[in-house]
């Protein structure tokens, strides 16, 4: 069995400012839980112990989810396009490491929010007949080549595909 | 019998159906205003409940009056709606799927309803003409599974022999299969469905008291009360027969007169008693073939066979489409032999490693055990609950014993178990991508899980095998990189 490599490729590091951002927002809503709890202390006379458990956890966790976890994910994820095939490699908690082979890709898009647009970043979505991968935050041109690139390789691995199945249907 | 190529109307009777689907559409808000018509409370109005019933009777009338359909050479075009008018032309090769049936209006009148499938492109995926005659039906299907190619020749041949033209060439039954009708008893009696059914009518029952007089209901309630533990076991007992004979006739309605036939390379399978259904396929399509029997099929030998494929199914069965309600190993041997040979049962599947055995246990039973534990301390006689961990201590160590896979060029076999066993049979063609995953506690066992998707009518279907070797994740990645072996056609 030869061992294959890991994928290689790197997302862009702004990913990072990205993910902090969205990070920072969803650590609000969470930390509405503890404030809606110390108000209720306050003015309810709610026992004290309830928000002093409450409080440290979910900061806890929102520090994490908005600093370290973005940090983590961006640090973790790596990509890889061969001619035939794509491969991504993610995940904190959880490795996850995909193969799609370039025949089974259909379309591949590229996507950009307004948060993505303004650090000039983009999401390359890879769909399947059965389902869409993501390499989320590469930088524009990047992505766009890759895009490209890969659309290419994919019609190329399509066309090789019809002939075969063509001259089958021959026999 | 040509169908002449001019726009051509549904039979009259798709208003009727048209008909009953709105008012099934519109259930709640019909009961709404009718109630509320009736008393005169609520909106005072007592017109709205016949006005809406004629707004939607007009609606299935001109919706009916405004869709037609053409069958030309290589596509057939319907065009419909009343204030947009939509045209939609269904090309012969994008065909997946047609599927003719007959409901109980539909029969009533003699006709049949036809769906077809297309592949995709982001359009709704599927089109259905509701009411037409057989033989425009057949037609349809004709031109658009065997091509216009063949009925052109025909139309050269000798009026006269038309028909026995016809016969000879598209009738050519390659194989035909009736399952008998007691296998598909044996599928009622065994189907996990007595489950289903069994909460479903104590849910009717609960919400009896509704009906009853309150009168009845207070002189009985206390007797009732008296006799309440041997009244509830009666009870559940009677509805656990009710339920269990209900799913039986149900699955003998739906299942019944089952019979697959293998005509010009389609496959056509037909079902149900009161409601015909049929199901026209290409072998070649079918993305997975997964057999499965639950514990009680499994310990009388049955197997029910499932396949997903690119278009096809209904669904109820998720999507799925039912090959075999069940039998036999032999049957299913057959029946898969002369359907897809390259996709039949795996007998030598490598098991996943002993140490994956305590996994499996753990994520089986752990809720159970704390269950019982919590039921132990602050429940009286809660001990007794002990038996709920134990019994899923034992359904963790058998899903350890079922969990295997087997690959080869051409395919890959995953098989496991959640109560039921599912052996899957993916042809390598099919998988749409690969993905193996671990987490840290995965990581320190050497162990990882895989996940492989495929192609079904519903867009993708999943398929994983938890808790297998590192190494043979990562061999399975190589694998998928790997191109299939160019498939040999089947010998006819």
């Amino acid at each position: 069995m030869t061992s294959r490599p890991l994928p290689s490729q790197k997302i862009s590091k702004k990913a990072l400012s990205v993910w902090r951002i969205k990070g920072a927002i969803e650590a609000l809503v969470y930390l509405a839980l503890p404030a809606a709890l110390l108000i209720f202390t306050i003015r309810q006379d709610w026992p004290v112990w309830i928000v002093s458990i409450v409080l440290p956890v979910i900061a806890v966790f929102a520090i994490w989810k908005a600093w370290f976890f973005p940090a983590m994910t961006w640090k973790r994820w790596r990509y890889e396009v061969y001619e035939k095939e794509v491969e991504l490699r993610r995940g904190v908690v959880i490795t996850k490491h995909t193969l799609i082979p370039m025949s089974r890709i259909q379309h591949v898009d590229t996507a950009q929010g307004p948060l993505y647009k303004k650090y000039g970043l983009s999401a390359l979505t890879i769909s399947t007949a059965a389902g869409i991968h993501e390499i989320p935050a590469l930088a524009e041109e990047v992505g766009q080549d890759l895009r490209d690139h890969i659309s290419r390789l994919a019609e190329a691995e399509d066309s090789l595909y019809s002939r075969k199945e063509a001259d089958a249907d021959d026999e | 019998m040509r169908m002449t190529n001019s726009w051509k109307r549904m039979h009259g009777a798709a208003v009727v159906v048209l008909f009953v689907s709105r008012i099934k559409d519109f259930i709640f808000p019909l009961l709404l205003t009718f109630f509320a018509g009736g008393t005169g409370t609520l909106f005072g109005q007592e017109w709205i409940f016949p006005a809406l019933l004629l707004v939607l009777f007009l609606h299935s009338l001109f919706s009916w009056l405004f869709f037609r359909f053409r069958l030309e050479e290589q596509e057939l075009r319907i065009k419909q709606g009343i204030f947009v008018k939509k045209r939609r032309y269904i090309q012969r090769k994008k065909v997946q799927s047609v599927d003719i049936s007959a409901g109980i209006i539909q029969r009533t009148f003699g006709l049949v309803k036809i769906k077809i499938e297309t592949a995709g492109g982001g359009m709704v995926p599927e089109v259905s003409i509701i009411a037409l005659s057989k033989d425009d039906a057949e037609e349809i299907r004709e031109s658009l599974l065997y091509g216009a190619a063949e009925s052109v020749s025909l139309e050269e041949t000798d009026a006269v022999d038309e028909d026995t033209a016809v016969e000879k060439t598209r009738e050519e039954v390659t194989y035909q299969k009736k399952i008998p009708a007691r296998y598909i008893f044996y599928a009622g009696i065994t189907s996990g469905k007595v489950g289903l059914f069994f909460s479903a009518a104590a849910a009717i029952f609960s919400q009896f008291d509704q009906f009853i007089p309150e009168s009845f209901y207070e002189s009985t309630v206390g007797y009732i009360l008296d006799l309440s533990l041997w009244f509830l076991v009666l009870f559940f007992f009677l509805i656990a027969i009710i339920a269990w004979v209900g799913s039986t006739v149900v699955t003998m309605l739906q299942y019944g007169q089952f019979e697959i036939k293998l005509i010009n390379k389609e496959m056509i399978i037909k079902r149900g008693l009161l409601e015909k259904k049929q199901l026209t396929l290409r072998p070649e399509r079918i993305t997975s073939v997964r057999y499965t029997c639950n514990p009680l099929q499994q310990m009388l030998g049955f197997w029910r066979i499932y396949i997903d494929s690119a278009g096809g199914g209904s669904e109820k069965e998720s999507f799925s489409t039912v090959l075999l309600p069940l039998g036999s190993k032999t049957m299913a041997e057959e029946i898969i032999h002369h359907i897809r040979p390259d996709l039949q049962m795996e007998p030598g599947l490598a098991r996943v490693p002993k140490r994956a055995a305590r996994r499996y246990i753990f994520r089986a039973s752990w809720m159970g055990w704390l269950l019982a534990v919590a039921a132990a301390i602050w429940v009286p006689y809660g001990s007794m609950l002990f038996v709920l961990p134990l019994l899923l201590t034992w359904l963790g160590w058998t899903q350890y014993r079922s969990a295997g896979l087997a690959e080869d060029h051409n395919k890959l076999v995953l098989q496991n178990r959640l109560i039921s066993k599912q052996h899957a049979v993916l042809p390598k063609t099919a998988i749409q991508s690969y993905t193996k995953q671990y987490h840290y506690l995965q990581e320190r066992n050497q162990l990882c899980s895989i996940t492989v998707d495929i192609l079904s009518s519903s867009g993708g279907r999943e398929f994983s095998l938890r808790d297998l070797d590192t190494e043979k994740g990562k061999d399975l990645l190589q694998w998928f990189s790997e191109p299939a072996e160019q498939k040999e056609v089947p010998a006819d």
